[in-house]
């Protein structure tokens, strides 16, 4: 909570950073979109990542590869230790908030969808996308710090993943025709299966579309919202327009905290239902 | 007088993300109304309701930032 002091200073650090011949839309754009470059500390030393060129794609370094290379070092370093189970209850506070998550998810996420037995398979999938996700919105929002959830590229690679997972765990458990065939609830009228068979497969890719838009406009949204705010303190050009602006945004701020939780809870919630809902037709 | 450019893809985006707004406001005030009622009704239910409530306002605010994606995608069009 002491820290929680030091937000303003935080905050107006951020605002500092935009140069008085710099428009507002320009601000609020560098900093929510990624680049080959970060200079974390504004005005301070800016480091430049390298392009590495396979095929026409770069697979180099940018601000939010490094997030999310940050973020798994960050996850093996925090997580590992606080499972080791040395009796049968983990000590310490780190381990029994983490061991709260991980109960959390279990019991909400993956033994209502895919029930007791093959939950215990599938949790640590669903662990890795919880935590993943939830510390990559965590870190974006360190000032400074770039969001690569923000990037509709990662969330798209993500959810093509879990349509990938949800399809093929679908056909794997049920057989490719009966999957298919599934998908469409029974007792209907005969000249209603054509309409429903098309809504259901264009269902699939939706499902997956939501879910890559959904985190991607929570995420940058918030962070376009905040730079905004902020950025309004240069657009009026005078020290007292931080007077409303900052402990509005401080407010915004901490909205942007409880939605990099939400939303990672809803992204790793709503793949479980896909998955269980492909797994366990019960149409 | 003449009349200047006028682009048409930032005004569609404005009055987009003011509709959308007025979408998210409307969804989310009735949620938490019902929401309200309920913790009214049953007090010891209000941790349950709350949790439901959040989840749901997550929902509405998704669907609302669907289309202010949009109207970013038309700014300058």
């Amino acid at each position: 909570m002491k820290l929680l002091r030091l937000l303003p200073l935080f905050l107006l650090t951020l605002a500092g950073s935009a140069s008085a011949s710099e428009d507002l839309g320009e601000f609020v754009l560098h900093h929510i979109t990624n680049a080959k470059y970060w200079a974390p500390i504004p005005g301070g030393p800016v480091l430049h990542f390298p392009t590495w060129l396979v095929g026409g794609i770069d697979l180099g370094l940018s601000v939010h590869v490094v997030m999310m290379l940050a973020s798994a070092v960050l996850l093996v370093l925090l997580l590992i230790p606080a499972s080791k189970r040395r009796e049968n209850a983990p000590k310490g506070r780190f381990a029994n908030m983490i061991e709260a998550f991980v109960i959390f998810v279990r019991d909400e996420i993956v033994t209502p969808n895919l029930g007791e037995k093959a939950g215990r398979k599938w949790l640590p999938f669903f662990l890795t996308i919880f935590f993943f996700l939830l510390v990559l919105n965590l870190i974006g929002l360190v000032p400074g710090f770039g969001t690569a959830t923000s990037n509709i590229n990662f969330t798209a690679a993500f959810a093509i993943m879990i349509f990938l997972v949800f399809n093929l765990s679908g056909i794997v458990k049920n057989g490719p025709v009966h999957y298919f065939t599934g998908l469409i609830p029974s007792g209907l009228p005969f000249w209603m299966l054509p309409l429903m068979a098309v809504i259901e497969v264009v269902g699939l890719f939706t499902k997956a579309v939501a879910l890559a838009l959904r985190l991607f406009a929570n995420m940058t949204a918030g962070h376009a919202l905040i730079f905004s705010l902020l950025g309004l303190i240069i657009v009026f050009k005078s020290h007292f327009a931080a007077i409303p602006l900052v402990p509005f945004t401080i407010f915004i701020y901490l909205i942007e905290i409880l939605v990099a939780f939400l939303q990672a809870y809803i992204f790793t919630l709503l793949a479980g239902l896909f998955i269980g809902q492909a797994v366990h037709q019960d149409h | 007088m003449a009349l200047e450019v006028l682009n048409l893809g930032s005004l569609s985006a404005g009055i987009g993300a003011g509709l959308a707004a007025i979408g998210a406001g409307i969804g989310i005030g009735k949620l938490a109304g019902s929401a309200l009622e309920g913790i009214a009704r049953q007090p010891e239910a209000a941790g349950n309701i709350r949790t439901t409530m959040l989840i749901a306002a997550a929902f509405v605010e998704g669907v609302s930032l669907f289309a202010v994606v949009v109207c970013f995608l038309a700014i300058g069009k």
